[in-house]
C-alpha cells in the first residue's frame, strides 16, 4: 500500500496578540503585564536606539519613550504581525522622528550627513592594536550610513522599508548601506 | 554604471554594490566572481564586506545602565486621557499652537471675573439674607430673568473691581452680562485617574462650594505635587524653549488659582467662585500631565 501524505489540517493563523496574553492584558490596562513586555522587549529596543544614536543617555530617554507610546498605542495593536516586531517599528519612528525634531534646532553645520566619513578612515594603515570590534566601529559611522546599516544589517529591514522610514530612494540606502560597509571594513582592518 | 568584461580593480569596484545586493545581471555577476578568484585584493574585498553583514546581524542585545522602568511607570501613571466634553457646551476650542496660552489666559479672566463678582456680593441666587450684605449701588443686579436660574452678573466700577485691571474685558464699568448657570457649565471637568471630576460635580450639583473645595483640594494638590515631580525630573530631557513655554502658562493658571482662592476665602459660599478654581486646578493638572508626557527633547 502506498503511503500518501496528507496536507496539514488548514487553520486561521494565530495572531501574535492571543499568543502573548501579556499582549492582550496590557492592552485592556493592565500594567504588570506590560512591565513584563518591557523586560521582555527592552533590550532590543535600547539596542536599536543607542545604535542609531550612539550616546547611551539618549537611547535610554528614547527607550522610556517608545514604550509610553506604545502603552498608548496599544489599544490599537490588532496582532497582524508579532508585537515585537510591532514595537521595533514604532522604536524606529520615535527615533527617527526624535532626530527630525533635534534637526530644526541644530546648524547646518552640526548636521549630521551627508559627509565622506573621513574621520573613521585611518590616515595611516592601521596596526593590528588599532583593530576595533564592530560595535565600536558602527559608532564611528557618519549618522545617515550607520543609521541605514543598523536598520539593514543590524535589525534585517528590506530597503524599501527603510527608505519609507528614511524618506528617501531606496537607491539611497543602497549606496549608504554600500559605504557603511566600505567604511567599516577600512575601520576593522580587514 | 559601465561595466567591461572581462573586469578590472575598477570595473570590479564599480560592479560590486549592484553584486552584493544581487541587482547585477547574470553577466555581471559571473564577472564579479571571475575576477575575486584572480585578484587577491578584491577576492579579500569581497569576501570582507560579505562577511559584515553576518557579524552586524549577529550583534548581542544592549543593556541599558539603569533600570528605565520606574521612569515608564511614572508617566505612564500622569498618562493624559481624553477630557470628557459638557454635552451643553457650544464653544469647541481649536487646537491650534496657541490654545493652550489661550486657555490659560482664559483662567486668568474668570478668575478676574470671579474677583469682580464677590466685590460686588452680586449673590443673585443666595437667599434673601445674603443680599443684605450687597454694597448698596446704583448698580444692582436688575433681576433673574429667566426659569433656568440665570445671574445677572454686573462688572462693578473700576474702583471696585479689585483685580488687576483685566476686568475691563468683561465690558464697561456699569454694564450688564448674564450667565447660565447649569451643572454641565460650572463643572467643566475631564476625567481623571483619581475621580476628581467627578467628585466635583456630584458635590456642585449640592450647591455646597465649601465641600465641593475640601473634598476636591487636597486630590488635585496631591496630583500637582506628583506632576511636579515628574516635571523636575524630566526637565533636563525637554527642550528649553518647551520648558520657558510651559513654566509660563503654569505661571499664568497659578495666578488665577491664587486670585479665585482669594476670592473664595472672602465667599466661600459661592459655586461659581468654587468653580472657578477647580477648573483653574484642572488646567493645571492637565497642563502638567500633558508636559509629563511630552516625548525628551521635543
Amino acid at each position: 500500500m502506498t503511503a500518501v501524505a496528507l496536507p496539514e489540517p488548514m487553520t486561521a493563523p494565530t495572531p501574535s496578540y492571543v499568543a502573548d496574553p501579556d499582549v492582550a492584558l496590557a492592552a485592556a490596562g493592565d500594567r504588570r503585564a506590560f512591565e513584563r513586555l518591557y523586560r521582555q522587549h527592552v533590550t532590543r529596543v535600547f539596542s536599536l536606539c543607542v545604535r542609531m544614536v550612539i550616546d547611551r543617555t539618549r537611547a535610554e530617554e528614547l527607550t522610556q519613550d517608545v514604550f509610553v507610546r506604545a502603552w498608548e498605542k496599544l489599544h490599537l495593536f490588532r496582532g497582524e504581525s508579532a508585537f515585537g516586531t510591532w514595537l521595533h517599528r514604532m522604536t524606529v519612528n520615535v527615533v527617527l522622528n526624535a532626530r527630525k525634531s533635534e534637526g530644526r534646532n541644530r546648524s547646518r553645520f552640526e548636521d549630521d550627513d551627508e559627509g565622506d566619513g573621513v574621520d573613521l578612515l585611518p590616515s595611516r594603515p592601521l596596526a593590528p592594536g588599532d583593530r576595533m570590534d564592530l560595535e565600536a566601529a558602527i559608532a564611528k559611522l557618519p549618522p545617515g550610513a550607520r543609521r541605514v546599516f543598523t536598520l539593514h544589517d543590524v535589525e534585517g529591514y528590506k530597503h524599501e522599508e527603510i527608505a519609507e522610514m528614511l524618506g528617501v530612494t531606496s537607491g539611497a540606502t543602497k549606496a549608504q548601506l554600500h559605504r557603511a560597509r566600505l567604511l567599516l571594513r577600512e575601520a576593522l582592518n580587514r | 554604471m559601465s561595466v567591461y568584461m572581462p573586469l578590472d580593480c575598477d570595473g570590479f569596484a564599480a560592479a560590486l554594490a549592484d553584486y552584493l545586493e544581487g541587482d547585477a545581471p547574470d553577466a555581471v555577476r559571473a564577472a564579479v566572481e571571475a575576477h575575486a578568484e584572480e585578484c587577491a585584493e578584491c577576492g579579500a574585498l569581497l569576501a570582507d564586506l560579505q562577511a559584515i553583514p553576518v557579524q552586524a546581524a549577529a550583534l548581542p542585545a544592549l543593556t541599558p545602565s539603569r533600570d528605565l522602568w520606574s521612569g515608564i511607570a511614572e508617566r505612564i501613571d500622569a498618562r493624559v486621557l481624553p477630557l470628557e466634553r459638557p454635552a451643553a457646551r457650544t464653544i469647541v476650542p481649536a487646537r491650534r499652537s496657541w490654545a493652550r496660552p489661550a486657555v490659560a489666559a482664559a483662567a486668568l479672566v474668570v478668575a478676574t471675573a470671579g474677583i469682580t463678582y464677590v466685590a460686588t456680593r452680586a449673590r443673585y441666587e443666595e437667599m434673601p439674607a445674603a443680599t443684605a450684605s450687597l454694597p448698596a449701588r446704583s448698580t444692582a443686579p436688575e433681576s433673574v430673568t429667566s426659569p433656568r436660574q440665570q445671574v445677572a452678573v454686573v462688572t462693578p466700577p473700576p474702583s471696585q473691581s479689585g483685580g488687576n485691571g483685566s476686568g475691563t474685558t468683561m465690558g464697561q464699568p456699569g454694564a450688564q452680562r448674564t450667565v447660565e448657570k447649569t451643572p454641565a457649565a460650572v463643572a467643566p471637568l475631564g476625567r481623571s485617574p483619581s475621580g476628581t471630576a467627578q467628585l466635583v460635580r456630584r458635590e456642585t450639583r449640592r450647591g455646597d462650594a465649601d465641600s465641593v473645595m475640601s473634598a476636591t483640594e487636597p486630590l488635585y494638590d496631591r496630583e500637582i505635587l506628583k506632576l511636579r515631580t515628574i516635571m523636575k525630573s524630566r526637565r533636563s530631557m525637554l527642550d528649553p524653549k518647551t520648558v520657558a513655554v510651559l513654566e509660563q502658562s503654569i505661571a499664568v493658571i497659578d495666578s488665577a488659582i491664587a486670585q479665585s482662592r482669594s476670592a473664595l476665602a472672602k465667599d466661600p459660599a459661592s459655586g461659581f467662585l468654587a468653580n472657578q478654581l477647580n477648573h483653574s486646578l484642572e488646567k493645571k493638572v492637565e497642563l502638567l500631565r500633558t508636559a509629563a508626557m511630552l516625548p525628551a527633547r521635543t
